[in-house]
């Protein structure tokens, strides 16, 4: 990259000069508060950054317009200027009634979208009476078992205008169907639906792991999914490509957005193998990421993805339609930058963290509960992290100008190399598969080279939180004396033991009462379709209508299509 | 004879996924010294047990960040009761509220470590209580 | 711990083989104590080496193997060796992780080693975990090696067969045996078998052993994480056991036995070294050539003197030799 210009340049000269008579002399003199100064991914960055040498061409070329290609600055012409950034805050616990009064609250707090977290059972898919359940019914998120289930999650919420989102991946195909029954059965239009189902099959292999299938499985029900709501449920998002679980297991910023878009373009791939014109196809994916707590290193990685995205799918596919090459995202700020001591600072984090993602132009936000490193949120810290967002969008004036640090100079820089960084690391994926992303990304879970990649960034950045090298408020540094949780005069939520068994007899008075014999002739339909590669969307809809239980269904598959050994790459 | 390695079992019980911590520690072990048997995640607690009496392990090093730890533990227990190896030093890391602790250790968990614990600290308390085998 | 504890070891008993495997691994002491018992219990087993560089996936295809063992087949041991890491001695075992599926069968035991160092430790440790376990009843024992080169050799005399896992694109071991370095194992398995290059790997193999029909049967192709062509490996390594009498056989349980003399005199050979280097004596010739009042030469056939002494007047690795 050329930077600061050639000699001959006034500015690039001037710099030089203060850079040898100024800035040097003055800090042998005061010496600086690190001999190098790094990211939070372990990035150097200088003192000063400079304009470029040819600044003009650059802010067209790399920079643009809002709402205009290649949508470094935003995916919208007025951004929040017209419409905030939607208030996402997730939730999910207990059983679908708790959960569906959390959303109740949440809405009343002014919140704009639902989002639902599962607990681990769903997300693995098995029923709450299965043995490996035990102790998770409920626990870190809502159990969903019948379709029952998901009709008391959504009392009360009005479906044609809310739009409501689902962190769900290898049994997003059951759990889906069912919303839909839900919907059919309040006679909701499904083309009035608007929302997302996570449904990203490659990122659990290295990300959440919560996998239920092995890849090439469970990429195929995904894609199913995505092919069947793009044509009769078309406002839904069907596919989140996620990197905030990459982050959260340990990657670095380049290595989130690296992966995140090499699962993206694995997707693209098969969906043009199946004849949908990604034109089209891409208008119902968007994307998600974390936020850490490294500002601009943050700021840079939301413009240098949404950049990336928009030209790569350009080169690779030709895309034209805007709104296919628009990459529009959700952002979590990532909770484990939280603090277990002094749970009140972060409330700090999360607030500048929130302000990273706005300034990087999100396009809708979670603000992890200041409680995170003790429990599932409580009423109060969700209550916190809306009021947060609230502050942030109608009082700061953040959101009245578009980009607004766009052309700073350490931004653009900070940009510029980590989409060259991530462009390194797509060559590698493109190569694992000799040519073809989908392949790559199978070869590079399968190999384990991705777990590898994380695992090292995880221990590079835990020996810097241990040394002290990167200072943690409270945690690493101005340690409290009295290390008791009971001193913050929080209150953090309390599960409710009984839950397991209040959700096990739910379920099976449900079972009591539906008609088995319909159901298993479903099921039977469905092991049909898996078995001879059709899209398995209707078939399962069919039998979670009737009954059919996700664990059955999820069952079904682990029959057919074998279970995933995780490579467990360390 | 002289000073052998540490052996250490570590693994995750039940559905929970994280295993960024897990495998953290793994490596901080093995950078102290200790010979880490790693088991990876979705275990049940007879399966942990098992493994721990034919590696004839030292401790036994238990991940949960899923909240179940008060279910899964008594579990594990059990089953190490069970095999007849309570000689084995048990150690519990993840989101483990302080209220907890009396009634893990009343169980028998011998080391409890939260979010923000250090390995050097886990490593000399695995150090510190180990109980020495006689060869 | 005495010899009644190494007669109680048995299959019937999972954690006192742990224990005594646990013993043996850290102390030969008490191995040699003990080996008059457990010389009386030995061959037994059938001892499979399982070796190839790392990545091939060998730890993946021991789990599937173990996944077609069934109660019928006896018990089942497996030892897997890890490298310890240089710099500190620690390690992270994982090869068991992949073996999990298995863990509840009563009949299959899995031990992790670490290399804990030389190569040769290596295979002192292995060859004495293997004797424990052949000595407490095992039908089968499966040793998993760190890598190929020297612990190739090594397995050579440690196991009655021995199976080289490969993967295509690799190449090396094919090299090897095409130049004649490695010895031919009992089996080849071309691992990985549904890459696209994998065709080529195994016409290299062929070229190397040559036409024969028997050096036909020794290469399988298997695709371990999908479970292709792991039954049948399983089926021809019990066909193999069943020739137990072979000659080759009989050549290689012979080795072993070379194999422990030189292991039993290399151990004892440490010990009365070490015994002699711990004695006043010796540390007042050692200070001796440090001040350069003693010749280096001599002080150093003078420990040997001692250590001789040592070896003939003291107890020597569990037993008197007197």
């Amino acid at each position: 990259m050329t930077q600061c210009g050639e000699s001959g340049n006034n500015w690039a000269m001037l710099a030089g000069k203060w850079r040898t008579h100024t800035y040097q002399p003055f800090i042998s003199g005061h010496k600086e508060r690190c001999d190098e100064f790094r990211t939070v991914s372990g990035e150097p960055v200088g003192p000063i950054y400079g304009p470029y040498e040819d600044w003009e061409d650059k802010a067209v070329r790399d920079l643009g317009f809002p709402g205009e290609f290649p949508y470094t600055r935003g995916v919208y012409p007025s951004m929040y200027r017209g419409r905030l950034w939607t208030f996402r805050q997730i939730a999910g616990f207990s059983t679908a009634e708790e959960t569906n009064q959390r959303y109740h609250y949440l809405l009343r707090q002014g919140q704009t979208g639902l989002s639902t977290d599962f607990d681990h059972p769903t997300l693995t898919g098995y029923d709450s009476t299965d043995p490996l359940a035990l102790g998770e019914v409920g626990r870190l998120g809502v159990a969903i078992d019948t379709v029952r289930d998901m009709d008391d999650l959504m009392r009360g919420i009005d479906l044609s205008t809310i739009s409501c989102s689902f962190t769900i991946n290898h049994p997003a195909c059951v759990l889906f169907p069912m919303f839909l029954a839900v919907a059919e059965s309040r006679d909701v239009s499904w083309k009035s639906l608007r929302g997302t189902t996570q449904n990203d099959a490659i990122k659990e292999f290295y990300g959440q792991k919560t996998f239920a299938l092995p890849p090439r499985a469970s990429v195929r029900l995904a894609l199913d999914l995505v092919e069947y709501a793009a044509k009769y449920v078309p406002k839904w998002n069907a596919i989140n490509v996620s990197g905030y679980h990459t982050r959260e297991a340990g990657a670095t910023a380049v290595q989130e957005v690296a992966f995140t878009i090499g699962q993206g373009l694995a997707y693209a791939e098969g969906l043009q193998q199946r004849g949908i014109d990604l034109n089209i196809g891409l208008q119902n994916m968007s994307f998600f990421f974390g936020c850490h707590l490294d500002f601009f290193e943050e700021v840079a990685k939301f413009r240098a993805a949404r950049r990336l995205w928009a030209r790569l799918v350009k080169e690779r596919f030709g895309i034209t339609s805007p709104k296919a090459l628009q990459m529009r995202f959700h952002t979590q700020t990532l909770g484990s930058t939280l603090a277990r001591r002094e749970p009140k600072n972060n409330i700090i984090r999360g607030t500048f963290q929130a302000l990273a993602a706005i300034l990087g132009g999100t396009q809708s936000l979670h603000i992890s509960g200041y409680d995170e490193a003790y429990d599932i949120p409580s009423e109060d810290a969700m209550k916190m992290s809306i009021r947060t967002q609230q502050v942030l969008g109608m009082e700061s004036g953040v959101a009245n100008i578009v980009d607004p640090l766009g052309g700073a100079f350490a931004v653009e820089y900070l940009t510029d190399r980590i989409e060259s960084e991530v462009r390194d690391y797509l060559r590698i994926l493109e190569q694992m598969g000799d040519g073809s992303f989908l392949e790559g990304m199978f070869n590079a879970v399968e190999s384990g080279f991705i777990e590898r990649e994380i695992s090292e960034s995880a221990m590079a950045y835990q020996r810097k939180i241990d040394s002290g090298e990167l200072p943690w408020v409270a945690e690493n540094i101005f340690k409290p004396e009295e290390d008791e949780s009971s001193d913050s005069g929080l209150e953090f939520f309390t599960f409710d033991e009984s839950t397991e068994e209040k959700q096990k007899a739910r379920l099976t008075e449900f079972l009591r009462n539906r008609d088995s014999s319909l159901v298993a002739q479903r099921l039977q339909l469905v092991r049909e379709v898996a078995e001879n590669g059709m899209n398995a969307i209707p078939a399962i809809f069919e039998a979670v209508k009737v009954g059919a239980t996700e664990g059955e269904v999820m069952g079904l598959f682990r029959n057919i299509f074998g279970e995933y050994q995780d490579p467990a790459v360390y | 004879m002289s000073e052998r390695p540490i052996r250490v079992l570590l693994g995750k019980l039940g559905l929970d996924g994280h295993d960024r911590g897990v495998k953290v520690l793994a490596k901080g072990l093995r950078d102290h010294g200790m010979e880490v048997i790693y088991l990876g995640m979705r275990l049940t607690p007879e399966q942990i047990a098992t493994v721990a009496v034919q590696e004839d392990v030292d401790v036994i090093g238990i991940s949960l960040l899923s909240g179940a730890h008060m279910r899964l533990m008594p579990a594990l227990m059990e089953e190490i009761r069970r095999r007849e190896i309570s000689d084995v030093l048990v150690v519990l890391g993840g989101t483990i509220p302080e209220s907890d602790e009396p009634a893990l250790h009343q169980m028998g968990v011998h080391g409890v470590f939260r979010l923000g614990a250090e390995i050097d600290d886990i490593a000399a308390f695995i150090r510190e209580n180990v109980p020495r085998k006689v060869g | 711990m005495g010899q009644d504890f190494i007669r109680r070891v048995t299959t019937e008993d999972f954690r006192a083989v742990a224990r005594a495997l646990t013993i043996v691994e850290n102390d030969s002491w008490t191995y040699g104590e003990w080996w008059s018992v457990i010389s009386g219990r030995l061959g037994g087993a059938y001892i499979v080496g399982l070796t190839g560089w790392p990545g091939v996936g060998k730890s993946t295809l021991m789990g599937r193997i173990l996944e077609h063992v069934s109660p019928d087949d006896g018990y089942v041991g497996v030892v897997a060796v890890d490298p310890s890491s240089h710099r500190t001695g620690g390690a992270v075992l994982g090869d068991r992780l992949r073996m999990m599926t298995t863990v509840l069968q009563p009949n299959i035991f899995i031990r992790s080693l670490a290399s804990r160092g030389s190569q040769s430790g290596v295979s002192k440790a292995t060859l004495r975990a293997i004797d424990i376990m052949d000595a407490a009843g095992f039908h089968w024992i499966f040793v998993e090696t760190v890598g190929v080169g020297q612990t190739q050799v090594d397995i050579l005399e440690l196991a009655d067969a021995v199976v080289l896992v490969t993967a295509p694109g690799l190449g090396d071991e094919v090299q090897a045996i095409k130049a004649g370095i490695l010895e031919i194992p009992d089996l080849i398995v071309v691992n990985m078998a549904d890459r696209p290059e994998a065709h080529r790997t195994v016409a290299g193999l062929r070229w190397a052993l040559g036409h024969s029909p028997e050096n036909r049967g020794r290469i399988i192709e298997t695709v371990a994480v999908k479970d292709v062509g792991t039954a049948e490996l399983w089926s021809v390594l019990r066909t193999l056991q069943a020739s137990n009498a072979s000659a080759v056989i009989k050549e290689r349980r012979r080795a072993r036995q070379r194999r422990r003399a030189l292991m039993f005199a290399e151990e004892m050979w440490e010990r009365s070294i070490s015994t002699a280097l711990s004695t006043a004596e010796v540390h007042e010739l050692l200070y001796g050539a440090l001040a350069e009042t003693n010749d280096p030469y001599d002080v150093g056939v003078q420990i040997v003197r001692r250590a001789l002494e040592y070896l003939s007047e003291e107890e020597v690795l569990g037993r008197n030799s007197k």
